[in-house]
């Protein structure tokens, strides 16, 4: 059997090299001197990131909280790789206690449901069995689904018997049952062995969480029903009039290794589903399997939603600071998934725009007691950088590769992509190398992220 | 009398605390290399200490970190850490080299106030060690080989494991 890096991927959970390495100042929020309080609202890859930014830069001066609907973090980063059982759940459960012992960031689990006030910010949980008072907001939730008929009924919504697996933790039967990717991998193995089992699934619209997720998946789900279940068929309907990332990767995947298994529909728009015989109406036809995963379109995280910050499904940020760009919400930063800074959507990008949310706002503490503006300090500005870099599994073993990275143009006042940095895998479009460094590349991710 | 003696010098260190607290009163801003060398991190570690597979920044010498760098920002070869390179200037690179260098070895983010102390002199450093770069590109070679050492160990610790 091939290598693994698993193993060594464990491992990290019980990493102390940051605890050793952080100055005691940080790691216990002490009441004394606090310049600002920093609300941190979700905890995935961008929240967690921010949090934990916010107390190593902020020199003990910043207190910082962070809340959370669960307890700690299901991973959507690696999260494919439980549907052909390379990884276990644990695996990619992520705890926040760390980011408490050795950051002293403070940890509250609950729902935000409201935040009123302007120059102090009060933060309601659970509609209201617990309020927070701060200087500072940051949104982090991820995302929110955009309604699909069918989908969802009077009495919910039917992601129990149709998983999206794409919020890898959250919860079936209200909550109170197994992950939505444990969801579909049950689905899945539990498909015919006769080669003959249909799994139909659904592209979001663009922007979505995860370019290459989608089709990550086909390969992974594809690739298990070739090693597994003596073939099948894998319907991959595509809104878009083709693969809208690493085209000739997924391509030469799709039409190659995968040729008698995927059958890719563009131009699919899905319109309508129906739950109980898990079938997909779309523009290019209707499609019935015995899986039937459908990933609809995202919107911003509903708080964001709820607070008014988006304009459109999507909150616009300055990308200097992700604070919202609505006049009447200064305080109010938007990092990650939420935000329609026109960056990729993905865990690696969260991290990247947290850290730079949180310079911006020691800066915007600092700059009370300056003259001048220090978030757009023109050597900050100039300096301003964010990427992405990421692996996708194509088959058991191997996997293929992404790049980009984004600078700051001041005549737009945006993050472009630096075209030079932007490339993918190929020659080959896979392989057992990227395979391995995609377990290091996660391994460190997650620790620069929770731990 | 011993009681007395053994509560001095706490007394001493709580005013040392006490003075320290209101020197260092207003929160400082991070410099900007700081905050761009972050970004280094995701797959790096902080401040380049990698706990990974992937190359510990921290501690290796300017020279190290610049030109190979520099290596990936001209190479045409389709690999992730090449195009990463060709995101950022070759300003940046030097910037970037001597921040990593200057971070210790082995441990991370050692105290944020050594940092702010650094600030200035950063940006002046990149621009002296620039004129150096030229003399060092011969070493090239030399670093390549040691690299391709380092990772064949590297390779044979992982098999260990398995």
């Amino acid at each position: 059997m091939p290598k693994i890096n698993r193993r060594n991927f464990i491992k990290l959970s019980s990493a102390t090299a940051a605890l050793t390495a952080t100055p005691s100042i940080i790691r216990a929020q002490e009441a004394s001197s606090f310049e600002a309080r920093v609300i941190v609202v979700g905890g995935g890859f961008a929240g967690a990131t921010a949090a934990k930014y916010l107390r190593l830069w902020g020199q003990g001066k910043i207190h910082v909280t962070l809340v959370d609907k669960n307890p700690n973090h299901v991973s959507c980063v690696l999260s494919n790789l439980i549907l052909n059982d390379r990884l276990q759940i644990d695996d990619i459960t992520l705890p926040y206690t760390p980011l408490e012992d050795n950051y002293g960031v403070i940890v509250e689990q609950g729902l935000v449901t409201s935040v009123t006030g302007s120059s102090v910010k009060t933060v309601e949980l659970n509609g209201g069995t617990k309020t927070l008072t701060c200087d500072y907001v940051v949104l982090a939730p991820g995302i929110e689904f955009i309604d699909i008929p069918g989908l969802k009924d009077e009495n919910g919504n039917n992601f129990d018997t149709i998983p999206h697996a794409w919020i890898s933790g959250e919860r079936t039967n209200s909550g109170q049952g197994q992950t939505q990717t444990e969801l579909l991998r049950e689905q899945l193995h539990a498909m015919p062995n006769n080669g003959n089992g249909v799994f139909v699934m659904t592209v979001p619209q663009s922007p979505y969480r995860c370019p290459p997720g989608p089709y990550e998946r086909a390969c992974v789900v594809a690739d298990y029903l070739k090693n597994n279940k003596g073939g099948g068929t894998v319907y991959v309907l595509d809104p878009h009039a083709d693969i809208t990332i690493e085209r000739e990767t997924f391509k030469s995947a799709f039409e190659g290794l995968y040729a008698d298994i995927i059958i890719y529909v563009p131009n699919a728009e899905l319109i309508e589903v129906k739950a109980s015989s898990r079938t997909a109406i779309t523009s290019e036809g209707t499609f019935s399997g015995d899986v039937l995963n459908v990933i609809p379109t995202h919107k911003a995280g509903k708080i964001v939603e709820t607070l008014g910050l988006t304009v459109g499904n999507w909150a616009p940020v300055d990308v200097r600071s992700y604070e919202s760009t609505i006049s009447d919400k200064s305080g109010f930063y938007i990092i990650g998934d939420s935000n329609n800074s026109g960056q990729p959507k993905s865990g690696h990008m969260a991290n990247a725009q947290a850290k730079v949310c949180a310079d911006a706002i020691i800066r915007t503490i600092a700059s009370k007691s300056s003259s001048t503006n220090l978030v757009n300090d023109a050597n900050r500005l100039a300096n301003l950088k964010t990427n992405s870099a990421c692996y996708s599994p194509i088959t058991y073993d191997e996997a293929s590769w992404l790049s980009a990275v984004f600078a700051y143009d001041t005549t737009k006042n945006a993050m472009t992509l630096v075209s030079e940095s932007f490339g993918s895998s190929n020659e080959p479009h896979w392989s057992n190398d990227n395979f391995e460094d995609m377990f290091e590349w996660s391994r460190s991710l997650f620790s620069n992220t929770f731990r | 009398m011993k009681t007395k003696c053994k509560l001095k010098p706490a007394l001493l260190f709580g005013l040392f605390i006490y003075q320290l607290s209101i020197i260092v009163q207003a929160i400082e801003v991070i410099p900007p290399v700081q905050a761009m060398a972050a970004q280094c991190s995701q797959c790096h570690g902080m401040e380049g200490n990698s706990d990974s597979g992937f190359d510990k920044l921290n501690g290796e010498s300017y020279d190290e970190i610049y030109d190979e760098m520099l290596e990936m920002f001209d190479s045409s070869d389709n690999e992730l850490m090449e195009h990463q390179a060709k995101g950022y200037t070759e300003e940046q690179i030097q910037a970037l080299a001597t921040y990593f260098s200057e971070q210790a070895r082995t441990g991370g983010n050692d105290s944020s106030d050594d940092d702010s102390e650094q600030k200035d002199s950063e940006t002046e450093d990149s621009e002296h060690k620039s004129s150096e770069d030229e003399e060092d590109e011969n070493k090239e070679e030399e670093d390549e080989e040691d690299e391709e050492d380092e990772e064949d160990e590297e390779d044979e610790e992982d098999k260990d494991d398995d």
